[in-house]
């Protein structure tokens, strides 16, 4: 997961650091504080790591939407350096370990990159990027990493030289440290493969793709790192969006909207492919047995805590309209009737999204303002259930949400929360330093920390 | 050295005297209303002052009369009491205008900054 972000000239994230912990991640903060470009961020990671740098760019918006405005033009660069550790697994046929948990293994990465929007304003472009790899035998976070000291196994770094082209050069590089794909220098001997490596990335490289994809994309060891730079989902579910009809085509994955509900449903109820969700999901690697435990089965029982008339339910695909066909069965008492999603309630719809998409998604997760549509009961509930999909899935992942709901802080913990407010054009993002002593106060009174927060109690000086 | 921080009870509240005293913490309290005990508005006072205890003193705590037949002095003895049982070590300086606070407020900032035994910031002197 990634650990810590440093972001420069993207929206109102300047001079902005955020580390972040496994688990939930609460941003809280007023109206217009820059929450939502915290989130706005991962998704153009998310972007960047799946498509060239202009294409990234015109998917959230545009570089006026991307690049951080001063005055009335645009400032020309973004810098950002992102800090994360993920699991991974050496290749099946590697000669050294064949037991399967003995070739699991940490990858700790450390990517920066700065993007330019030059005067022309007809391109976005990677002016340098640098990525830093190293095996590692646990977990790391941000606070553990220095890149200055820290001995790499493989420091690649690549900046646009006279011509234009980015031109890659090898810093440094061990074999013990990481293993950088074959493909990269194929049958070179030893001695002359870092200048091999580094004509093929000068080769393969071009102004407009990340680094980071260029050489994790394809290696089976290093395709974590990517996925976990990419997995930046953002969803801001909307019922009606839920409710349209879905074609049987439609690949599984919720969106962002929520649409893609239909189709998710039916590929678990077909218990067929959870982990293969998203663009670049052929490469995401994750246990498959925790994958299968996002059974139909589970999403039901949670669907019974926000709607306990909802006996079952069901996904066929219907061959004569070409789309799938979500039913509920509905039990009150006496009274049965098998309802279509479309007639379902706006906050059943949210709920089952919202739990679907943690279920299903990769490494990151963020939700925008979940409580909307949702009765009070239900918003504390959905911490709950986040919380224990995160848990119960081992895998270092965060969730990242906003919210503007003090029923839902009420069941958060101060650890989770993170203070966001605007200072000078600027987004400043905290965590609240008197953790220790809202805990125990809690405790003590029973007032939720959704009452804490209200009365501006969270310090983060 | 006065390092007070305040307790209020409303959003007006908060900004006009975070404005005076912007190096001072002011926390709202949010519990107010004609029909809220004076001991609910103790408890909510107690746990936000023992947060603020180790490094502001006094505490200074605005509310309200609102519609309370009991007179405001009534309120305070009966607010001091429910007070004594939530462990605050600091003195409290308890406010519970008849009037609007903002009206208070407004009616007379040096006093206000008097007794808060706080400098009065340049730009709201003769406001």
């Amino acid at each position: 997961m990634i650990t810590r972000i440093e972001v420069d000239g993207f929206k109102s994230l300047t001079g902005f650091k955020l580390s972040f912990v496994p688990g939930l991640n609460i941003l809280v903060g007023p109206n217009g504080s820059g929450k939502t470009n915290i989130v706005s961020f991962f998704e153009f990671l998310g972007h960047l790591m799946e498509a060239e740098a202009s294409e990234a760019t015109s998917r959230v918006g545009g570089a006026g939407a991307v690049f951080r405005r001063v005055g009335s033009d645009y400032e020309k660069r973004i810098h950002a350096r992102l800090i994360g550790c993920v699991q991974a697994m050496e290749e099946p046929h590697h000669p050294r370990k064949k037991n399967r948990d003995a070739r699991i293994f940490y990858c700790l990465y450390d990517y920066s990159f700065s993007l330019v929007f030059p005067d022309t304003r007809d391109k976005v472009f990677f002016e340098k990027q640098r990525l830093c790899l190293k095996r590692v035998d646990r977990f790391m976070t941000a606070s553990e990493v220095d890149r200055e000291t820290e001995k790499w196994g493989a420091d690649i770094e690549s900046e646009i030289g006279p011509d234009g082209s980015p031109v890659a050069k090898l810093r440094e590089y061990t074999d013990s440290g990481i293993e950088l794909p074959y493909y990269l220098a194929p049958g070179v001997q030893k001695a002359h493969r870092e200048q091999a490596i580094e004509k093929t990335l000068t080769q393969a490289l071009a102004s407009n793709i990340s680094l980071a994809h260029v050489i994790c994309r394809y290696s089976f060891e290093l395709s974590p790192v990517v996925s976990d730079l990419s997995g930046g989902q953002i969803y801001n579910i909307v019922p009606s969006r839920v409710k349209l009809p879905e074609d049987s085509a439609k690949p599984p994955g919720i969106q962002r909207d929520g649409s893609g509900l239909a189709a998710t449903l039916y590929a678990l109820q077909r218990a067929t492919y959870p982990e293969h969700f998203g663009p670049w999901s052929h490469l995401y690697w994750a246990p498959r047995e925790e994958l299968v435990s996002s059974s139909l089965n589970e999403l039901k029982e949670y669907l019974q805590l926000v709607n306990t008339t909802i006996e079952d339910i069901d996904v066929f695909n219907d061959p004569f309209d070409n789309q799938l066909r979500v039913r509920f069965h509905i039990r009150s008492g006496e009274y049965t009737a098998v309802v279509p999603m479309a007639l379902m309630s706006d906050g059943t719809l949210k709920w089952l999204a919202v739990v679907t998409a943690a279920l299903t998604a990769r490494s990151v997760f963020c939700i925008e303002e979940p409580e909307n549509y949702l009765h009070p009961q239900m918003q504390g509930q959905i911490v709950n259930i986040l919380r224990e999909i995160l848990f119960r899935q081992k895998a270092d992942r965060f969730t990242l949400m906003t919210t503007h709901s003090e029923t839902l802080l009420n069941h958060c913990r101060p650890e989770e929360l993170i203070i966001v407010s605007m200072s000078d054009g600027k987004t400043i993002a905290l965590r609240c330093n008197n953790m220790a002593e809202i805990s125990e106060e809690i405790q003590r009174t029973g007032f939720g920390l959704g009452y804490y927060y209200t009365s501006n109690a969270l310090q983060n000086e | 050295m006065s390092n007070p921080g305040f307790l209020v009870e409303g959003d007006l509240e908060q900004k006009f005297i975070q404005n005076i005293c912007p190096k001072s913490p002011v926390r709202k309290i949010n519990c107010n209303g004609d029909d809220v005990s004076i001991e609910a508005i103790a408890r909510r006072v107690g746990t936000l002052g023992r947060l603020l205890q180790k490094r502001w003193r006094p505490l200074i705590v605005v509310f309200d009369r609102e519609q309370r037949y009991a007179s405001g002095t009534e309120i305070e003895t009966q607010f001091r009491e429910a007070l004594d049982r939530e462990d605050l070590k600091v003195p409290i300086i308890v406010g519970i205008p008849d009037r609007d606070t903002e009206t208070w407020i407004l009616a007379d900032p040096e006093r206000f900054a008097l007794s808060a035994g706080i400098q009065i910031s340049a730009n709201i002197a003769g406001v």
